[in-house]
């Protein structure tokens, strides 16, 4: 092998040929939908007409929270309501701690982890999460995924992983994977101590993203709509076999073949799964676009799950795609609670706020314009500025974020 | 005439070639797979004009392209890519080292990043067949590819004795 193009047609022949007949099926079933016009049009009224209220679907109450208002000043106490890059950073030092973090922000090739006391540190790898309380920091030592401690000198290694998948909704129990393994994560508490590792039910449909605030693994479906099946016939969702006996023995619930989006629990300490009928996306947001990489969070208060679908814009004749509106489901019913609605980008090149954290405040969006600023929206869809960086940087994540929030 | 006559047949006429350029755009089975699902939905929706184009499959191609570089514009990325983890028959152990070094290296990239090299290196495009595809500038893509190429080389310094075709079309 001598170069780029040798490689890359070495890659392509490892390439499978993926089954899309889901998509020719999920095609059709849509634009089904679209035709039935006068329940659908009847739900799209629905909506703009209960813009305070709330309306019944067939899922049940789902109440639409205008969130498209102008910010106002906000504060969160945990979070530097501005700051600037220095100079000439300081690296994060190994032999003392610096005090819980805030966020991470990247300028050019370079990524700096920013504390709750305003001030900055380089790091010398990948950061992959800011946990949930700011204590702890993961991030690539020389191809080693290290937990390190903000608030003391502890480092601990975290083996076998890749890829941090979530947070705990609050303390610092994080979900790590490990690249082509799909069949299962390992659950990390570095206060306890305590590593566990559980299984994926059917991992071609389901995918980790994260701990429910009762310590569940939440699943959602690999692909936000109706995937590619790795078999013709949709399997049933089982419960787990590993790593412990299973509590249940009965099919939970089955994967979306007709539905956008579900959630299912798995129980770290017994491999037993729930799960719950899932809201159909299409009935609650008409015109929602799947996210490959769809982040999906639980409140820490309530448990009730948050997720931002995209959104397709059009401006002068050009469609393009961004985040969405943020749909809140309930953990209890898997109906959807509440859609809040957010301001649509003007142009390709305006900024969407999007998903990066939930707080006991309400939901923490990124809004990469500049300057790029952290927002939250609150319970009433008011949206607060709580932090702004500088032009130029790009705030990476917040507390209970990943690499890839 | 229905609104999906001939589309299942356009989609298993094409997989073959699709899929091998989402695998190379995604560096992972399951980020190929929802590049090619999202591009075909979107096309799907559109197929009573698409299939009037003189090159349908032409529209799926930069739908892939956009779906993979929507990715970047939302500040995400793919999971990380499918590393093999053995050798397959005929290789050298050196070119295996390689090969995982530098699937690792473009893994880092940004779908953007990787997109353009792509686009140079794969489909063997010229700067402004790449502009084009990606609805960018000529400087942005002759910008991002010695970006992506610099930055394969920091992240990757093992691989200097790479070559690297800097195409200057």
């Amino acid at each position: 092998m001598t170069g780029l193009r040798e490689h890359f047609a070495e890659t392509a022949e490892r390439a499978k040929y993926y089954d899309l007949t889901g998509v020719v099926h999920t095609a059709r079933r849509r634009r089904r939908m679209r035709r039935a016009g006068a329940a659908a049009a009847a739900v799209l009224v629905a909506w703009v007409a209960v813009a305070a209220g709330g309306f019944h679907s067939a899922s049940g109450p789902m109440v639409t929270v205008d969130a498209t208002g102008e910010p106002t000043a906000g504060r969160l106490g945990w979070l530097p309501a501005t700051f600037g890059v220095p100079d000439e950073p300081v690296p994060l030092p190994g032999d003392r701690g610096v005090g819980e973090g805030a966020l991470v922000y990247c300028r050019d090739t370079e990524c700096l982890l920013l504390t709750s006391d305003g001030a900055s540190y380089s790091v010398p790898g990948q950061i992959w999460g800011l946990s949930p309380d700011g204590r702890w920091l993961i991030y690539d030592a020389g191809g080693a995924m290290m937990l390190r401690l903000l608030t003391g000198d502890r480092v601990e290694p975290v083996t076998a992983a890749t890829d941090v998948v979530g947070w705990s909704a609050t303390g610092a129990t994080v979900v790590v994977r490990q690249s082509g393994v799909d069949g299962r994560v390992t659950v990390v508490d570095p206060d306890r101590g305590s590593v566990v590792t559980v299984a994926v039910p059917d991992p071609g449909w389901w995918q980790p993203k994260g701990l429910a605030p009762d310590g569940d693994v939440m699943l959602a479906p690999r692909s936000s709509f109706t995937p590619a099946a790795p078999s013709t016939t949709a399997p049933p969702m089982r419960s787990t076999t590993a790593p412990a006996a299973a509590t249940t023995t009965e099919p939970v619930a089955a994967p979306p073949t007709n539905l956008d989006f579900g959630i299912v629990y798995v129980d770290p300490a017994t491999g037993g799964t729930r799960g719950h009928p899932f809201p159909d996306v299409d009935e609650v947001y008409e015109d929602w676009q799947p996210w490959a990489a769809l982040k999906v969070l639980a409140r820490p208060a309530t448990g009730s799950v948050v997720f931002q679908p995209g959104r397709r814009v059009t401006t002068d004749d050009t469609p393009f795609y961004t985040a969405g509106d943020l749909i809140e489901i309930s953990p209890e019913t898997g109906t959807a609670l509440r859609r809040y609605t957010l301001p649509e980008p003007s142009s390709v090149d305006d900024a969407a706020g999007e998903l990066v954290g939930v707080v006991p405040e309400g939901i923490l969006l990124r809004w990469p314009s500049t300057p790029p600023r952290i927002e939250v929206v609150d319970p009433s869809g008011a949206r607060h500025t709580v932090s702004t960086g500088p032009a130029g940087v790009e705030l990476r994540m917040v507390r209970g974020g990943t690499r890839f929030s | 005439m229905g609104g999906f006559d001939g589309f299942p047949e356009f989609v298993e006429a094409h997989t073959g070639v699709w899929s091998r350029l989402a695998y190379v755009l995604a560096g992972s089975h399951a980020g190929a797979e929802d590049l090619l699902q999202i591009a075909l939905l979107k096309t799907a929706r559109r197929w009573s004009r698409v299939r009037g184009y003189e090159q349908p499959e032409a529209y799926v191609r930069k739908a892939i392209y956009h779906a993979a570089v929507s990715q970047w514009r939302r500040g995400r990325e793919w999971p990380v890519a499918d590393v093999p983890d053995r050798a397959v028959a005929g290789d050298h152990v050196d070119d295996v080292d390689r090969r995982i070094a530098l699937d690792a290296a473009l893994a880092r990239l940004t779908p953007r990043q990787r997109a353009v090299l792509v686009l140079r290196y794969y489909e063997d495009r010229s700067v402004a067949d790449a502009a084009e595809m990606l609805g960018v500038s000529v400087g942005t893509v002759k910008s991002q590819t010695a970006y992506a190429l610099e930055r394969l080389r920091v992240v990757a310094p093992e691989l200097v004795g790479l070559e690297w075709e800097e195409a200057g079309r």
